[in-house]
């Protein structure tokens, strides 16, 4: 394409409309995380984090499977090897240590081909580090399938003929989620689920003992391995949601005055440029709607 | 006396039972429950979700020869909600005599289910004899889904443009006509089981409306956007389905008009899915009282 | 083997395929002398090396993002539409197309990884005579069949294309029956369990043990109720407009779906965005514990 191809018409389209403060926002939101790895790599033991009684049950359940010579159970989930398969991957070789050192047997049922081939070589290093690399079985972590139900299917089956007695579930799930619990439910299995897709949480609060929840997920590998720079980031994480609550409260109550005042001519004029005319009937809330039923209602612009 | 105390033990026997069911007793009523009312399905009335009424009224307010893109990423393992969803739109659409351009991102599958279930639908009194190629085109199967949302808000002709029907690429159809860009699109629907739909939240830039038909346990995530305005609107499962075949119903009775067809999978797995959640309802609220009940006598610490 | 090759190559020119055969052939032997590098690196060398290839992946994305968009007007086009591309370098969304044909064709190479632990699990199960190895038979039969099938599907998908004339009905049928009658199928009928399951686990889970919990099970009950046209008959009779509409079941399941549940979900996605771009950014930093292999 040569220069003479096209002529430009406006130039930075992601930051009109309001897009650049998008981006500053998120600008924002790395400077805190930054600025919170900073601090706590100057000043260890700075930043201290609450329990988080999921992670605390690992050892439990692990300890369980001991006693009863059952196997172990993790599940990485649907994901693609990403940044939440890499906190699962964290989580996941805590629990292989302890079953390392116990002897315990594991079962690493993957659906992503790429996240086995780490989850492979996490196990093997493991093992190693521990100083028992006899006990590591290959067969231990299997690539099952990559179609999601036929995946499930093989889950619940492993489950099942091995009555496995904990489970672990941390990742991306989808509809699969509750037909490997359910299942692990019925062997009697200690269940710890952490995904960061929420609408499957209520599955997994239905039928798991323990599941972390929202962003408890993310904190998981600073937790177990409470490192400074991680402790940090999540620090920073923590001071941009409070900046997020700050700003929240602010417009609540800038919306709210908004709300009880009618729209201006300015704004009606406003609001029709943006192409969300106001209908009639909304340039004023009625006293009747201030309650709750007007909220129901769809926003004007 | 003594018979009193024989029937208290009855009772803590009954309410024993109640507390704790096999689960196999409850799979089989519901298994029961369903395979009756899926054959023989009973009509149940409908109050119109305000969500589904949205987008129902906005795709219905468009005008003979706009045009409207859908992605549909359903596949068979969901069609208890999606396919009635996909019927009860693809007839609206027909009506109004709107052009519309399907593509998928779901399964290489689905547009070899979706064509003959197009031309048996054509041929329906009122749905105007639509043909593809002409009133409709479908452009088949994207496997690389976020270069295709992006191609398609940056240049929809380019990233369609190597599908082809009939010998000539789809673009040259008179369903592009005078489309050159997203933003001369009346609104993309996107019906889905999946996450598909963010990809369009990131993407589509307010190019033109966005409209959402997905599975009911989707609704929680996707709620939010319709409240933000992001989505026109949003019919949510089977009830999302039977809500557009009511809608079509009032708009077309099919009294008035014969041969019309306005109920089809939508109102059929309604009632069982009516009378499932009636059983739910009802084992959740019968586990309670004996619960409570044994806490009464108690028999239960 | 040469049929199925000439098979293969119907849609494709002569010269065509061997440049195709010639980069795949390129493509393998600089991969193979990069990994033999990395091999020769100095253990102190070889993370950060690792580290700024990571950074230099997720650089690509976050440009992708950041370099400004323009809306141009291409002069000669066919429509002379207006359509947005990246100004600088303006060709970004190629160099980002080709990334991604990278990641996928790295998917597929993993993807063989996959089914060597599948035939290495299920043919040690069969050859040793382990328990239930009757089930390994049913698997290697069924996937060599798949395999079978859905490259036949292809290669005569291809031919019909090109206007080779033959019998391509048979495969088709064959196609149909193990894909579309078979296992989308079994599929929906694994989805369709989810339905017992939730049966089940809403009966063990939603008992009145707490006020948290009697308030959750209150709730459920009444979003449950507003999917019923049942119960929605039984307010129909409260007025639709007024502040008594607020009562009527589906307006009740409404403002908690909207007000209430809403509500925590964005708390709840905020989080998770800030623990994600927390995430990435320690990722990209090379600051994540054990992401550089040693």
């Amino acid at each position: 394409m040569g220069e003479n191809d096209y002529e430009i018409i406006s130039l930075g389209l992601q930051y009109q409309k309001w897009g650049w403060l998008l981006s500053l926002t998120t600008i924002a939101v790395v400077c805190y995380i930054l600025w919170g790895i900073f601090l706590a790599r100057r000043k260890a033991g700075a930043i201290t984090i609450r329990r988080i009684a999921g992670l605390d049950q690992i050892d439990e359940a692990v300890g369980r499977a001991t006693e009863t010579a059952r196997p172990v159970l993790m599940v990485p989930g649907l994901g693609a090897l990403d940044g939440i398969t890499e906190i699962g991957r964290a989580i996941f070789a805590s629990i292989i240590r302890t079953a390392a050192r116990f002897a315990t047997p594991i079962r690493l049922l993957n659906y992503n081909p790429a996240v086995f081939a780490v989850a492979q070589e996490i196990a093997k290093d493991v093992y190693q580090t521990e100083g028992v690399p006899d006990r590591y079985d290959v067969d231990s972590v299997r690539f099952v399938s990559d179609r999601q139900f036929a995946f499930a299917a093989a889950v619940a089956g492993a489950i099942r003929r091995d009555q496995v007695a904990a489970a672990f579930y941390m990742g991306d799930f989808f509809a699969e989620s509750l037909i490997m619990a359910e299942n692990a439910n019925m062997v009697g299995a200690i269940q710890v689920a952490a995904t960061t897709q929420y609408t499957q949480t209520p599955f997994f609060i239905a039928a798991c003992d323990y599941v972390l929840l929202g962003d408890e997920f993310y904190a998981a590998s600073a937790y177990l391995g409470r490192e400074p720079v991680l402790l940090g980031s999540l620090a920073g994480a923590d001071w941009a949601k409070l900046t997020f609550m700050l700003f929240a409260i602010i417009a609540l109550f800038v919306h709210s005055f908004q709300a009880s005042r009618p729209l201006t001519q300015e704004q009606i004029q406003h609001f029709e440029e943006m192409g969300t005319p106001v209908l009639e009937g909304q340039e004023y809330p009625t006293p009747n709607e201030y309650f709750f039923r007007w909220i129901t209602k769809i926003p004007r612009g | 006396m003594s018979q009193d105390l024989q029937t208290e033990k009855q009772k803590a026997t009954f309410w024993e039972t109640m507390h704790a069911v096999d689960r196999r007793w409850l799979y089989l009523i519901l298994f029961v429950v369903v395979s009756i009312l899926v054959t023989n399905p009973i009509t149940v009335p409908n109050v119109e979700d305000p969500a589904a009424e949205a987008l129902y009224d906005y795709l219905s307010g468009l005008e003979e020869g706009d045009f409207v893109y859908i992605e549909n990423d359903w596949t068979n393992s969901t069609r208890g909600e999606s396919r009635g969803q996909f019927e009860a739109l693809m007839r609206l659409l027909m009506r109004k005599k709107v052009r519309f351009c399907i593509s998928t991102l779901g399964d290489p599958q689905i547009p070899d289910i979706i064509r003959p279930i197009l031309r048996q639908m054509a041929k329906e009194p009122g749905n105007n004899n639509y043909e593809e190629g002409k009133d409709y085109v479908i452009a088949g199967y994207f496997p690389n889904l976020e270069a295709h949302v992006s191609g398609l808000v940056n240049n929809i002709r380019d990233t369609v443009k190597e599908k082809r029907v009939g010998g000539r690429s789809i673009i040259d159809t008179p369903v592009f006509e005078g489309i050159n860009d997203l933003s001369d699109a009346k609104c993309v629907v996107v019906i889905t089981a999946s996450g598909t739909i963010n990809l369009w939240y990131e993407r589509i830039r307010a190019k033109t409306k966005l409209g959402l038909m997905c599975t009911a346990v989707m609704s929680g995530e996707n709620i939010p956007y319709y409240v933000s305005g992001q989505l026109v609107g949003i019919a949510i499962g089977a009830k999302g389905a039977f809500d557009f075949e009511s809608l079509l119903e009032k708009e077309w009775p099919e009294e008035e008009n014969p041969g019309y067809k306005n109920f089809t999978s939508g109102r059929r797995y309604m009632s069982p899915l009516f009378f499932a959640l009636m059983l739910l309802i009802f084992a959740v609220v019968m586990g309670n009282v004996a619960m409570y009940q044994l806490k009464r006598t108690g028999r239960h610490g | 083997m040469e049929i199925l090759l000439a098979q293969l190559t119907v849609p494709r020119t002569e010269a065509n395929l061997w440049a195709v055969v010639g980069y795949a052939g390129l493509a393998m032997l600089g991969s193979a002398l990069l990994l033999f590098g990395l091999s020769r690196v100095p253990s102190n060398f070889r993370r950060p090396l690792v580290g700024l290839f990571i950074f230099i992946a997720g650089l690509l994305w976050v440009l992708d993002w950041a370099l400004p968009k323009a809306t141009v007007r291409r002069a000669g086009g066919a429509t002379d539409s207006i359509i947005p591309i990246p100004v600088w370098p303006y060709e970004y969304d190629l160099v980002m197309e080709k990334v991604v044909q990278g990641s996928q064709v790295l998917s597929g190479v993993l993807l063989g990884l996959g089914v060597l632990s599948i035939l290495r699990v299920h043919v040690k199960r069969l050859t040793k005579g382990q328990k239930d190895w009757p089930f390994s038979v049913v698997l290697l039969g069924s996937m060599a069949a798949m395999i079978v099938i859905g490259l036949g599907e292809w290669v005569v998908n291809n031919r019909e294309a090109a206007g080779i004339p033959g019998d391509y009905e048979d495969m088709k049928t064959a196609f149909s029956v193990v894909f579309i009658d078979m296992l989308q199928v079994l599929d929906a009928a694994m989805f369709s369990l989810i339905a017992f399951f939730i049966l089940s686990a809403a009966y063990r889970a939603f008992r009145i043990r707490s006020v948290e919990a009697t308030i959750m099970m209150g709730v459920a009950l009444v979003v449950l109720l507003g999917f019923i046209p049942l119960a929605m008959a039984v307010t129909a009779g409260l007025p639709t407009e007024g502040f008594a509409s607020n009562f009527r079941i589906e307006n009740l399941k409404s403002w908690i779906l909207l007000t209430v549940s809403t509500p925590a979900l964005r708390a709840i996605d905020l989080g998770l965005g800030l623990g994600l771009l927390a995430m990435a950014l320690r990722i990209m930093l090379g600051l994540e514990k054990g992401v550089a292999v040693d």
